[in-house]
Formats: structure tokens, C-alpha cells, sequence
């Protein structure tokens, strides 16, 4: 079912529909971050991490 | 390879900072070897660094760490507050270097 979207409520955030069926509800879930893509020793100490799938600097342009 | 004081400090900076991150990530991935391995790998890195900053330029921390030579090295500047350095590409990385 739908949930009607009130005007001032800032657009839906997508709802993935491939959690498992059993999931349990009222529950927060952190998906497994894999050992990945490790930036150069100094980007990470400029970047603030040393992992790429974590760098998620604020963007000023798009609002 | 030598490196003068502020790059061997840039390069303490830079291990200290990736040792801290795989630390995070061991945290919640205990079992994860090359994690592991990436750490001791970079710890015994960054071990041997500050060993040699602190035979060249005196204790980094003043007590609890590092021997000091003759006379006591921890009163002796620069303090971190009193040097400043410059990041080389466009990134203001919180230093500058006075020229």
C-alpha cells in the first residue's frame, strides 16, 4: 500500500523491497561493509577516511 | 629515504591516521585478516617512524614513551602550535607554513 506523501514532508526516501520476509521489525539494520578500496595513506588523511565507500562529503550544490 | 622534520611528521600524520581507521574497522571485523595484517603491518610502520623522529627531534610524548637525551628534550619548541605547514596541492589540510 502507498503512503500518501503530505506536501510538506521532503520526498520519500526510497524503501528497498528486497529485505528478507522474516526481518524483524523496529530493529536498525548497518549492512556489512566490505574491506575495500583503501585510499592512498595521504588522500585519507585529507579525505577524513581511509575507506572510498565511506567518503560522503556534504555537496553545497545540490540542496 | 630521508626526510626532513615536517615530512617525517606529515608521514607520522598519515600512518597514525590509516592505523586508527583500520582500528575502527577491526572493531566491528575482528575476523577479517588482511585487516589485521594491514594493521600490524602499518603499526610496526609507524613505530619505527616515530623512533627515528624522536632520536632526531626529541620526545613526542612526554613521558611513558620515549628515553630523552641530555638535557631534558621536552621543554625544547618547536611546540605543535608554534609550526605551521603548508598542504602542497589546492587542499587547506589546517596547516600553514610560514614562508
Amino acid at each position: 500500500m502507498n503512503m500518501p506523501n503530505p506536501k510538506n514532508m521532503p520526498k520519500q526516501i526510497p524503501m528497498p523491497m528486497y529485505m528478507p520476509k522474516d526481518i524483524k521489525l523496529a530493529r536498525a539494520y548497518v549492512p556489512n561493509q566490505p574491506y575495500e578500496r583503501l585510499f592512498p595513506l595521504d588522500e585519507a588523511l585529507k579525505k577524513g577516511t581511509l575507506f572510498a565507500n565511506l567518503y560522503q562529503p556534504y555537496d553545497r550544490r545540490n540542496q | 629515504m630521508d626526510m626532513n622534520r615536517e615530512q617525517l611528521m606529515r608521514r607520522i600524520q598519515e600512518v597514525e591516521f590509516a592505523v586508527i581507521d583500520i582500528n575502527l574497522y577491526l572493531d566491528t571485523h575482528p575476523t577479517h585478516q588482511q585487516a589485521l595484517m594491514d594493521y600490524n603491518k602499518l603499526t610496526q610502520e609507524l613505530m619505527n617512524l616515530k623512533m627515528m623522529y624522536e632520536r632526531q627531534y626529541g620526545p613526542l610524548t612526554n613521558f611513558g614513551y620515549a628515553p630523552s637525551q641530555y638535557p631534558w628534550q621536552w621543554i625544547e619548541s618547536p611546540w605543535p602550535w608554534e609550526d605551521e605547514y603548508t598542504c602542497k596541492e589546492d587542499m587547506p589540510c589546517g596547516f600553514m607554513k610560514r614562508n
